[in-house]
């Protein structure tokens, strides 16, 4: 029992430590970036954005339209149907500040997360980053940074999607089937929704975004010389991105609280 | 100038000991394809040896730090046997991904230069296809072409003349004895475990990591 306490505590202090190299090397490759490698490594991070974003986004869109309605419509059912202000408020604290950027990060983990692993995990393999680094470039400025600042942008991106779709379709379900005035859910909106809310909801998405795609790569560059370690990777990647991503949810709600 | 000096490393059964002239053309002959590997990876500088020393042009590759060790890479050129390249960029993206990177050279620069280097390797393939879809030769004459894009001081040829039929293995030939002929202080080294493929090249010097060395 302690023994295994003790590994699963070493192995989440070792990919927090993984985690912290990770985000100080792609400080330092961003540096390096502003004197040479600027056109190859933007062109990386923006298929990232494309690729993340892109791919992502038909789910996202779905799933915003099907949270809308449900919260509308649980919340219709417990207030009384005069009270369209306080849908209102309950939107922009429980989609716009928590449900949003969780979900548009479980689908990015889901998609990009385990791709990206398994993508560098497969060059790794194949000895590709050694090929990229016999030409002069250095692995993490042309493979990591990108991708890191390329997963953070798309995810701040779907975020704001998702919170233009889901409140969209929940103002247009709850004025069509509960007859609620879209006025009334447009002034409980526009009460709350301040600068401090906006800024919660956007730092925790790109924050989680740059989380998912460091522990993809971390996942990725750690496999070694079999086949099977690729799949490994993949899984590894999506599991510390799940715990993780709840963890700084939490701590970044916490912060802005307090 | 290439130095090896009394050379051990894992995965080598013998002592490395040998030096090229700046300028020359060298082969090293292998007992087996994981030697040539390692003595490229050794002069690349991603392996240090467990004894002696490696110099290229006065630079101990394993004693730099990063930043200094991707511009010495910049001055090699090397020829993978399989090509070297990024699996997921296609044949123009790997070819001018060193260039580009760089970021000295303008994009119509870039693009006049690997257009000219292709034409070299007479390489007339499309250039939208990613590298597995090419064969041995095409690899080979792309990865020349890249090398030959960075102009580089030393070039490297890991088994590139091997695995071809001999018409290919020809039309390879007389592309690196025309890169040789073009003079300079151009040091290429041909690295391989089947010397039969030497005999295409004008070798200055074959060293066998057996022991016995030809001039």
């Amino acid at each position: 029992m302690v023994s295994y306490l003790g590994r699963n505590a070493l192995a989440a202090y070792i990919t927090i430590a993984d985690l912290i190299t990770l985000f100080a090397t792609v400080i330092r490759s961003l540096i390096d970036t502003v004197v040479h490698g600027r056109r190859s490594v933007a062109q990386v991070c923006m298929r990232q954005v494309f690729f993340t974003g892109n791919e992502a986004f038909k789910v996202v869109f779905v799933v915003s339209i099907a949270v809308g309605i449900a919260i509308i419509s649980q919340m219709s059912n417990v207030t009384d149907a005069g009270r369209g202000s306080l849908i209102g408020k309950v939107f922009v604290w429980v989609v716009i500040r928590e449900i949003a950027p969780l979900i548009t990060a479980l689908v990015v983990i889901a998609r990009s997360g385990s791709a990206i692993a398994i993508e560098l995990g497969q060059m790794k393999l194949k000895g590709e980053i050694e090929y990229l680094e016999t030409l002069g470039i250095q692995g993490e400025q042309y493979l990591i940074m990108p991708r890191v600042l390329g997963v953070g942008v798309a995810l701040f991106i779907l975020n704001i999607y998702f919170n233009l779709i889901a409140v969209s379709s929940g103002l247009f379900v709850s004025w069509l089937g509960w007859h609620i005035p879209l006025s009334h859910i447009k002034q409980g909106i526009i009460s709350v929704l301040t600068l401090r809310e906006l800024l919660i909801s956007s730092s925790k998405s790109l924050l989680f975004g740059f989380v998912i795609a460091a522990l993809g790569c971390n996942a990725g560059m750690r496999v070694g010389d079999s086949i099977t370690q690729i799949p490994q990777a993949g899984t590894k990647s999506v599991i510390h991105s799940l715990v993780i991503v709840f963890i700084l949810d939490v701590l970044v709600s916490f912060t802005f609280i307090f | 100038m290439v130095l090896f000096s009394k050379v051990v490393s894992g995965g080598i059964d013998s002592v490395l000991d040998f030096s090229i002239e700046k300028g020359a053309t060298a082969g090293i002959v292998t007992s087996r394809e994981i030697e040539s590997e390692v003595i490229v990876r050794l002069l690349l500088g991603f392996l240090a040896p467990l004894e002696g020393t490696i110099s290229v042009n006065g630079i101990q590759p394993y004693l730099l730090n990063d930043k200094n060790l991707s511009e010495f890479r910049k001055s090699v050129g090397v020829i993978y046997h399989d090509g070297g390249f990024i699996s997921n960029l296609n044949v123009w993206e790997n070819l001018t991904l060193q260039l580009s990177y760089d970021g000295s050279s303008k994009k119509a620069e870039i693009v006049e230069r690997g257009m000219k280097s292709l034409e070299t390797v007479g390489y007339d393939g499309s250039l939208y296809v990613l590298p597995n879809r090419l064969s041995i030769l095409e690899r080979r004459q792309i990865a020349f072409a890249r090398a030959l894009l960075m102009q580089p001081a030393l070039m490297i040829f890991q088994s590139t003349l091997e695995g071809l039929s001999r018409s290919e293995q020809s039309r390879l030939s007389s592309l690196v004895l025309a890169y040789q002929g073009q003079g300079g202080e151009r040091t290429s080294l041909f690295i391989t475990s089947y010397q039969d493929s030497l005999k295409g090249i004008q070798a200055d010097l074959i060293y066998n990591t057996g022991g016995a060395t030809q001039s």
